[in-house]
């Protein structure tokens, strides 16, 4: 031992970024499940070239749709992962999905208290079916996970936007989109708020860039 | 037969905005019957947080030289929040512009023990007589967040007496330095702090600690980073 390096951890400390998408039937249609999957290689190709000393992204990737909701990507540093393909089939059962976040950010053998606040991204199209208003509850008021930043995309008018409006950090974290084509717009959103923490002398203030504009996105 | 005791200490400027001055504060006391090191770390959210760390750090050393060694330590809690208080009422109306994280180690020359306390996320390692003990904050949620004096919430401090027989030595480092140590590394920190900087020039020691923060941890966190170690030579 013979410099104050060899007592230090190597890794930055992480910035979890944690992602819940709908694969509810609804999603297969005009397109919405074909964008979301390209969106999301897109997010994971995009920020895997952000490098920082102070901080390393991870992502969780979850989902819900047919009967129940699922952890698709465990937390796991950008370098390694890849985006997986979601087919659109059966129920939304959101509730499931609020139910894992909240016990990955209470879980501190996951994300130890040396992590900045995670970023919960939301994406859905349709209303819960099961019983989402406890977990909710729980997710956005109670414990750790009441203090990470929370953003969500309603995808068209059957997406229930009040319950969205409850779910989000702050009224700018909530993005209305109308087709398939404002996916990747959100994700873009999610990406700039990511990487804007990532590069921020105060990452666990809240940063709320502007929506990219349309002419920005290469189709 | 009394102590001689080594003292390095260093404090390094987080990369911040311009105008923001290190909000750290480090203040060691001595006389013939105590020793009293404190490091505070004033909130980035406190505008004014420095002064509060500074006085957080005279208000502990002049209640401890005030404290009976033979009273109840856990007293020392509200003897130094409210004294803190009263200091700050002098200045403004708002705690909350001074918020700021304080720990010491009082070392009772003559008695042969050892007050130690935090509050908030300092961390503070100890090693008396060979056994080794750290103080860390636990409900610490995510980096940047602390219990603090001015925050109206848990202004509670972990406090514990020890008895010394032949040595000690302790480190106080704020959360810019702490966050990033190795936790089952903290004792062989102690080992190396004290082989390496007793071979140092005593005018040199705490450069040389603030040159090695600056390399190999600045880079690591935007964070003020500020570090205390005392080692006893001889009893």
């Amino acid at each position: 031992m013979d410099s104050l390096n060899d007592f230090l951890i190597q890794k930055p400390r992480p910035l979890p970024v944690i992602i819940a998408v709908d694969r509810s039937g609804s999603m297969g249609t005009n397109g919405k499940i074909d964008a979301l999957n390209i969106a999301l290689k897109d997010f994971i190709n995009s920020i895997k070239d952000e490098d920082s000393n102070k901080a390393e992204i991870h992502v969780a990737l979850f989902s819900f749709g047919g009967e129940s909701a699922t952890c698709d990507i465990p937390l796991t540093p950008i370098s390694q992962i890849d985006a997986p393909s979601y087919q659109a089939q059966g129920r939304t059962p959101m509730g499931g999905a609020f139910e894992m976040l909240e016990a990955l950010i209470e879980d501190k053998t996951q994300i130890p208290s040396r992590s900045y606040k995670p970023t919960i991204v939301l994406l859905t199209d349709g209303i819960p079916t099961d019983d989402f208003l406890t977990p909710m509850n729980s997710l956005i008021n109670e414990g750790r996970s009441s203090k990470a930043f929370r953003i969500a995309m309603a995808i068209g008018d059957d997406a229930d936007h009040n319950m969205l409006s409850k779910f989000v950090s702050s009224p700018e974290y909530l993005v209305l989109g109308e087709s398939a084509r404002d996916i990747r717009k959100f994700f873009r959103f999610v990406t700039m708020s990511v990487t804007q923490r990532m590069k921020s002398q105060t990452p666990d203030m809240q940063q709320i860039p502007q929506m990219p504009d349309d002419d920005t996105l290469d189709f | 037969m009394m102590f001689e005791a080594t003292v390095i200490q260093a404090s390094v400027r987080g990369n911040k905005e311009e105008g923001i001055p290190n909000q750290d504060f480090i203040d060691v006391f001595e006389n013939d019957y105590l020793m009293i090191a404190t490091v505070s770390d004033g909130l980035g959210s406190s505008k004014k947080s420095l002064e509060g760390a500074k006085i957080a750090c005279t208000t502990v050393i002049d209640e401890i030289q005030n404290f009976p060694i033979l009273s109840d330590v856990q007293l020392l809690d509200g003897f130094i929040k409210t004294r803190w208080e009263q200091e700050i009422n002098h200045l403004s109306d708002s705690y909350i512009d001074y918020r700021t994280t304080i720990s010491f180690v009082a070392v009772f020359k003559k008695d042969k023990k050892i007050i130690v306390g935090q509050l908030g996320d300092v961390l503070v390692s100890l090693r008396i007589d060979g056994l080794y003990r750290y103080l860390q904050s636990t409900i610490k949620d995510f980096s940047n967040e602390t219990d603090c004096l001015g925050s109206g919430r848990n202004e509670l401090f972990n406090i514990a007496i020890y008895e010394f027989g032949h040595s000690f030595d302790f480190i106080i480092a704020t959360d810019g330095i702490a966050d990033e140590l190795q936790t089952e590394k903290i004792e062989p920190f102690h080992d190396y702090l004290k082989s390496k900087f007793q071979k140092i020039d005593l005018e040199l020691r705490n450069q040389v600690l603030k040159d090695e923060i600056e390399e190999f941890i600045n880079e690591k966190n935007n964070d003020d980073k500020s570090l205390v170690f005392i080692w006893s030579n001889k009893i």
